[in-house]
Order: C-alpha cells, then sequence, then structure tokens
C-alpha cells in the first residue's frame, strides 16, 4: 500500500515517469516464485526487491569527490606600483622570487621546439647568483649609512697617477661617474724627493667584512706593492735587467712594476716578503757581473744599427758601387734607412712602418718614387663600397621565390 | 665571411641534398601537369639540369683582355687586364709547381694560361728597369700578403719578364716542397759525402737540374757558359776548369746522387758568372722563409738531455739545397736579383696571426735578406674583381645567370672578401 501510494504520489508531482513504473510492474510479474496476493500487494517495496539491472551502464559510475582549492592571491608582483620602493621589496641578497619579481624572465634550456622556460618554478634562475639589492638606489644609501665611519683625504698627501689609475681596464666612461678619485700626477723628478707630502709606492691591503662564524678570510693576507720605474732612479743597465728579473709583474703601459705577496698566512708576514723581494731585485739590478758584457746581439733589448748586418749590407752596397764607379750611398740615404729599421724593429710592424722600410730601400737604391701599394689588405670597407643586397632570409626568399617544403627527414614536424 | 661559409656548408651538407632531392622530384610530377599547372606552381627555383642538351642559354661577360703579351710591354694602363701566355712558352719556363694546383688545373681546362697584370708585379719590373745591376749587390724584393692573394702569380708574372729580358733564372717554385714533402712517403734523401751533418737530395736535385735546363735552354746555348773552378764529383766525374756548364748539368740529371753537389756547383758558377757580367741571374724564391725553418718532416736521431727527446727535425739549413740557395742570398756578388715571396702558408706550426714579413722570416731570415723591398699583395680592387669575374664568365666557368646579376656579384665580391682564391673556390660549384 505504502509502495503504491508512494508511486501514486510522486506520478501524480510528475517526478517519475511511466516507464519506470511499467518495468517495476513487469519485474513483479515475470520473476514472482508465488502468485500475487493482495497482502503481498500490500508489502511491496524497493528493499524487499531491488530492480533488475540488465545492463551494465545503467549503473552509475562512482565520482570522487573534487576538493575544492582555497582560491588563490594574485602574485605579489602583480599588486606592486611602478612608483614603489624597490629596495625595501628586495632588501637583502636572496634566491630569486618569481612571484616576487615583476619582470618576464626566461631561462634554461628547453626541448626542442618549445619556447625557453619562464620564471615559475625555475630551477635554472634559483641557482644563478641576482644582484637584484644592489641596484644603484641601494647602494647608494648604503654609502651614505657608512660615510660617517670615513676620514677625509689627509691635505698634501698625494700618488704618482700611474700608481692609483688603472691603465689596463681603463674605464669606459669616465664622464658619466661621480667617483671621486685619488688624486694623482706626474710627478717632476727633481720635486719628487724635495715634497715630502709624495709617496712613491702604493700598498693594498683589503679587509672582508662578512656575518658568519668565523671574522677571518684568508683572502685578507693578500699583500699588494706597486712601485713606478721612474721612482728607482736606475741607470740603463740596471733598468734593463731590473725588467728581466721582474718579467710579466712589468706593465708597459703605467711603467710600474706590482708584487704579489700571498704565500705567507698573514698580511704583514707577506708585505714584508714583497719588501724584501723588492730591496733584492733593486740590489741584484745595480750589480753588474764580470760575464754580463758577453750579452749577444739577439739579447740586446732593442735593435741597434750599428754592428748589425744591416750596416753590413749598406757597406758591401757601397763597396760594389765604388767599384763600377757609381755615385755610393750618401749619408741621408742610410739615415733614412736606419730609421725606418729602428721604427720597423722598435716601434712594432705595422703597414705603416713596413711601407716606410720598404721606401727608404728603394731610396737605397737610388729609385725616388714608389709604384708599389701602400697597404697590404684595401678591403677594409668592402660593405660600404659596395651596395650589398639585403640578404635577411624573408627578402631572399621573396626573391627567389622558393617553396620551402616539409620532405620529411626532420621527424618532428608531422606530415 | 667565407670561412664560416665554408665551415657551415659541411655540417648541412646532407640536408641540401635531401632538400634538392625532394624539390627535383616535385618539379618532375608538375611536369605531368597541364603548362597551366606548371606555371600555377612557378615556386620552384632548382631546375633540374637539361643532360645532353645544348647550352643555348650559357651566360657570358665579354673578358677584360689585352693582346699585348709581352710583360716588357706591361704599363699601368694595361692594370686589371688579362693577357695570355702561349702553351710552349708556359711549359718551357714554367714547372708543375711553379703555379697554385688549383689554378694549374684551371689552366689546363681552359686549356690556355692567362695572367691578371697587377700592380705589385707590375711595379717590381719597373723597379728592375730602373736599376743598374751590374753597379750593386743583388737588389731583393719580396712580395707578402695573406694567404690566396697572387703571391705566386706576381712570381709568375716577373718570372715571364725576366725571361724576356734575358735571365739566368735559378728559381725554386715552392722552397718547402723540399722540407715537407706532400706525399706519404717522403723523397730520399743521404747525408752529403763531404759532410754528413748535411743531407742531399736524390730525386729532388736532379728535378731542379732537369727543370734549370729546359727553363733556361735558349740562353745556355746562346752563352755557352764556362766553369770557373775545377769540380770532383767523385772519383771518375771530374770537370776541370773551363768545362762546359751544360755538361755538369746533365751529369746531375743522369746521377741522382751527385745532383745536389751539382746544384751547389751551378749556384756558385751561376754567382762567378754574373760578377764578371757574362749574363744577368735572377734568383727566384717563392716561400723564402721556409729555408730558414727548424723544422722539415724528416726526423733524425738525437738525444735531448732536457726533454729526452730521442729524436729531432733536420733543420731547413742542414739540406744541401737549401744551402745552395741562402748561399746565393748573400751580397758578394753582382749582376743579379732575387725575387720571393713571404708566406705564412708553410708555417709548420700553422700561426697565421699576421702575415707581416718580419715576423714569418724570423732573426735569422730576415738577417738574411735585409734589405729587401717589401712589396704588399693586396686582393683584388673593385676593378680587378670585375675583370676576373667577367673572365671566368667568359669562359663558362660561371653557369648561373643569378650570380651575373649585379646583385650576385655583390653577394661573390662580399662572401670572397675579393680574394683571388676565394673567388675561385666560390665560383666552382656556380
Amino acid at each position: 500500500m505504502f509502495g503504491n501510494k508512494l508511486v501514486a504520489n510522486l506520478s501524480h508531482k510528475g517526478l517519475l515517469s511511466i516507464p519506470n513504473v511499467t518495468l517495476l510492474r513487469l519485474s513483479y510479474v515475470g520473476f514472482c516464485s508465488k502468485a500475487p496476493t493482495e497482502d503481498h500487494n500490500d508489502s511491496f517495496s524497493g528493499e524487499d526487491f531491488p530492480p533488475l539491472q540488465l545492463w551494465a551502464h545503467e549503473k552509475k559510475a562512482f565520482s570522487r569527490r573534487k576538493q575544492k582549492m582555497a582560491q588563490e592571491l594574485p602574485p605579489r608582483s602583480a599588486t606592486m606600483k611602478p612608483d614603489q620602493d624597490w629596495t625595501n621589496v628586495w632588501p637583502t641578497s636572496h634566491s630569486f622570487k618569481p612571484a616576487t619579481v615583476p619582470l618576464p624572465i626566461r631561462m634554461g634550456m628547453p626541448p626542442s621546439n618549445r619556447p625557453t622556460p619562464d620564471k615559475w618554478a625555475n630551477a635554472e634562475l634559483m641557482k644563478i647568483p641576482n644582484f637584484l639589492h644592489l641596484t644603484p638606489p641601494a647602494v647608494e644609501r648604503h654609502c651614505a649609512a657608512i660615510q660617517k665611519y670615513c676620514s677625509p683625504w689627509p691635505e698634501g698627501v698625494s700618488y704618482a697617477s700611474a700608481l692609483t689609475e688603472d691603465t689596463q681596464n681603463p674605464d669606459p666612461n669616465p664622464k658619466k661617474k661621480s667617483k671621486t678619485k685619488l688624486p694623482g700626477f706626474s710627478p717632476d723628478p727633481d720635486v719628487v724627493f724635495t715634497d715630502p707630502g709624495y709617496f712613491p709606492m702604493s700598498v693594498t691591503k683589503t679587509s672582508y667584512l662578512y656575518s658568519g662564524p668565523s671574522i677571518r678570510d684568508e683572502r685578507a693576507r693578500v699583500a699588494v706593492v706597486k712601485v713606478r720605474l721612474e721612482d728607482l732612479q736606475l741607470d740603463a743597465h740596471s733598468y734593463d735587467k731590473l725588467l728581466r728579473l721582474v718579467g710579466d709583474r712589468y706593465d708597459r703601459a703605467s711603467h710600474t712594476i706590482t708584487l704579489t705577496g700571498d704565500r705567507c698566512p698573514l698580511y704583514s708576514q707577506n708585505l714584508d716578503y714583497c719588501m724584501y723581494l723588492l730591496t733584492v731585485m733593486l740590489a741584484e739590478a745595480q750589480t753588474k757581473e764580470a760575464w754580463e758584457h758577453e750579452k749577444p746581439r739577439q739579447d740586446h733589448e732593442s735593435f741597434e744599427y750599428s754592428g748589425s748586418s744591416s750596416e753590413a749590407a749598406v757597406a758591401a752596397l757601397r763597396e760594389r758601387q765604388a767599384l763600377a764607379g757609381v755615385a755610393p750611398v750618401t749619408e741621408q740615404q742610410e739615415q733614412r734607412y736606419k730609421e725606418a729599421l729602428n721604427g720597423l724593429l722598435n716601434g712594432g710592424e705595422t703597414d705603416a712602418s713596413v711601407t716606410e722600410y720598404g721606401e727608404s730601400v728603394l731610396n737605397l737604391l737610388g729609385i725616388s718614387e714608389r709604384v708599389h701599394d701602400a697597404v697590404s689588405h684595401h678591403n677594409h670597407s668592402i660593405d660600404n663600397d659596395l651596395n650589398l643586397p639585403d640578404i635577411s632570409v624573408k627578402t631572399y626568399f621573396e626573391r627567389i621565390n622558393v617553396k620551402w617544403q616539409n620532405c620529411g627527414w626532420y621527424p618532428k614536424i608531422p606530415r | 665571411m667565407f670561412r664560416k661559409l665554408f665551415s657551415l656548408s659541411r655540417v648541412h651538407h646532407g640536408k641540401c641534398l635531401r632538400l634538392v632531392q625532394n624539390i627535383s622530384s616535385n618539379v618532375t610530377s608538375s611536369r605531368t601537369g597541364s603548362p597551366a599547372a606548371v606555371e600555377a606552381s612557378q615556386t620552384l627555383t632548382v631546375t633540374p639540369r637539361n643532360v645532353g642538351a645544348p647550352p643555348v642559354d650559357m651566360p657570358y661577360m665579354e673578358p677584360y683582355l689585352t693582346a699585348e703579351d709581352d710583360p716588357r710591354n706591361h704599363t699601368e694602363e694595361h692594370l686589371g687586364l688579362w693577357y695570355n701566355i702561349s702553351r710552349e712558352e708556359f711549359k718551357r719556363i714554367f714547372h708543375p709547381f711553379s703555379l697554385n694546383i688549383e689554378y694549374n688545373q684551371l689552366c689546363e681546362t681552359f686549356n690556355e694560361t692567362s695572367f691578371m697584370i697587377r700592380r705589385p708585379a707590375l711595379s717590381v719590373m719597373k723597379y728592375l728597369k730602373q736599376l743598374n745591376l751590374s753597379s750593386m749587390t743583388p737588389p731583393r724584393f719580396m712580395f707578402y700578403g695573406a694567404q690566396g692573394t697572387g703571391k705566386t702569380c706576381s712570381i709568375a708574372h716577373v718570372v715571364h719578364f725576366l725571361s724576356r729580358e734575358n735571365f739566368v733564372i735559378l728559381q725554386v717554385p715552392w722552397v718547402d716542397r723540399w722540407l715537407k714533402q706532400f706525399l706519404k712517403k717522403p723523397a730520399e734523401i743521404l747525408p752529403s759525402a763531404k759532410n754528413p751533418q748535411v743531407w742531399d737530395h736524390t730525386t729532388d736535385a736532379s728535378d731542379w737540374l732537369k727543370f734549370f735546363s729546359t727553363q733556361n735552354n735558349e740562353m745556355l746555348k746562346k752563352l755557352q757558359l764556362k766553369s770557373f773552378d775545377q769540380y770532383q764529383f767523385s772519383t771518375r766525374e771530374n770537370f776541370p776548369a773551363g768545362s762546359d756548364i751544360t755538361k755538369i748539368v746533365e751529369l746531375g740529371i743522369s746521377r741522382p746522387r751527385l745532383a745536389a753537389q751539382v746544384v751547389v756547383a751551378i749556384t756558385l758558377e751561376m754567382k762567378k758568372h754574373a760578377s764578371q757580367g757574362n749574363c744577368k741571374v735572377a734568383v727566384v724564391l717563392d716561400g723564402i722563409n721556409s729555408a730558414f725553418t727548424e723544422e722539415s718532416i724528416y726526423k733524425i736521431d738525437h738525444v735531448d738531455f732536457y726533454t729526452k727527446e730521442t729524436w729531432k727535425y733536420i733543420p731547413a739549413q742542414s739540406f744541401t739545397l737549401v744551402q745552395a740557395f741562402t748561399n746565393m742570398l748573400e751580397k758578394d756578388w753582382t749582376n743579379g736579383v732575387i725575387i720571393g715571396s713571404i708566406d705564412y702558408c708553410c708555417r709548420k706550426d700553422k700561426d697565421k696571426s699576421t702575415y707581416n714579413p718580419r715576423y714569418i722570416l724570423g732573426q735569422e731570415g730576415w738577417e738574411a735578406l735585409d734589405p729587401f723591398v717589401p712589396v704588399p699583395v693586396p686582393e683584388y680592387s673593385p676593378e680587378e674583381f670585375e675583370s676576373a669575374f667577367a673572365y671566368l664568365a667568359s669562359k663558362h666557368w660561371i653557369q648561373k645567370h643569378e650570380a651575373l646579376t649585379p646583385d650576385g656579384r655583390a653577394l661573390i665580391a662580399a662572401l670572397s672578401e675579393r680574394n683571388p682564391d676565394y673567388l675561385l673556390r666560390i665560383c666552382a660549384p656556380l
């Protein structure tokens, strides 16, 4: 009764459709072992007789309950204002944080045919050191903060500019920097020893400060001593000998020698060692050994015309000219040849010096006019003389009208 | 730029091949269709050659030639023009190794030998005309320049001039060939009979004597030179003073074991004849800097105390032939001229940092040659490039129409940097 009522009730509400009812009836008629009675009719319910499901798809698939994610906040970089203070966002050194840096940075090796990985979850970006905490305003503020610990440069003290300026790596943009330089000048040799404020030698020490378990840093032991060669006041012999002794510690551009001590554990020991080295080398340079006059021509520091094979060649030429009764080579011609040789062998081999040498030899032979080329390579400006066609890829294809086809040898492109 | 292209082409060689195959297959398929369809698919550039078809539409350019084939008459008006040497004269004056191998092959392909009249060779010839050689030690003119710019061809032009000027020419086509034989099995050398520390070439020396006798055949016949000294080459071969020089040369050609000693005798005799005023002598040495190197391909047993090496290379100055020609560089004779080229190609250490003469020659080479006139051989000027290009096009060596268009020419000029050697290499597949 109850079941009928329920069915009637549901059908009345329009929720249960008629085919379902007929199915229930059918199942009741076909598969019940006993004949239906009114009593049984009354006690009919879904629990006693589960509905027969003939087809498997009528079973509802078990659906996993979806876990609702909490709503994510946008990354911090999206909410940043353009006029914010970056030093507050990134005050100290830290590995890269993609949500904080408002830059579309990409880095890393992509798989083929893929773009370079972006900043999110990018291990490559986190590995490299960044300098986001060392922006110019941050450095400026830092300097301003520690300025109270610095003392002004003492008056009357000066170094030679060769010691203070970096001639090896000159500053490409000296005007842009507002860096204050040490006062430097090229001292007059007479004034140097009378001026009490002039220091002919610079000694460099570096201190390293950082927060860590130890305040020691082994790099602080290094002592660098720099001396200008003019200040040593050497004669030609000891000058040459000193250069041979110091080897690559001599800087030709600034005319200085640099001694670096780092083999002892303490700075003071290294400094002592540098001073000892300098003293010993100077003493060694100023002594003249008994065998030093045996130095052959090849070991001379520069080319000397007198006694050279070139001089002998000119002498041989003069001799032949005298035998033939022709006017011999004049002093002027020889002088020009000598100067050209000096320029080439001592000054360096360039197109100009080689051409000048050739002209001087022609002059020696009695030919006044040079006819051959003055340069050995005249195509330096080849791109400027020629109106080269635009050979960018796009115009190239347009020009020759090629249709590039996928011919199958590249496996990644689907055909 | 050329080098970059060259290295790239190796990498992409397979790729290009496949691409061309594919396109050509497309061509055959499109041909089966109607002409209109073919026209519609005219997006193809690579068209297959008509094998066996007559060369109807071969690209051609008028060459810049001159009929003046005597180098004595060449002046600055002829700059950039091509002149032709007859094949007979070429075979007489030049050795197979006198020219670059590629250029030699090209000459054989064209069945003619032509040289462009360029400023370096022309200026040396002009200087030679001005000089009175009998009143001075032999002047020296050395060509130098980058690889492939035409040093050897300039020497060839000057040699042609010298032979017309009735010089007796002692030419070594490529000095380095004696030292680093470009063969799997180097040519034979023997310890010299006089000094076992010095080494004699056998076949190379007799080859050189053969070249000398063919090159100077006319002059030697005309001059009938006699020897000044007596030469005892072996117990049997004895030439008293006053014997015929051609006889001595013939002995060297027939007896390779004695040929190196004969070369020494010939060089000494020619020096004396020149100084006496009997003849004018030109010493022509291509790649002269290799005469002063420490390294050759030949090795000898030698224990180095410091490196513990048990062998070392024989230095160039330990060969009789090299000694004979460095002796000619000395300043004790007149009525001669020395012409050569300074070339970094023959450096064994492959140091191509600069081609400047002092750097390549080294101390010894510089002292032996100084004073000399260094004559730079630059790349083609734009006019010379045009002339060279037209010459190649006139020989149908360039068979692509695109290459002859102004754009194509400008592109090839930029790729080759107007270097003659690079130009030939770039034009080879065109």
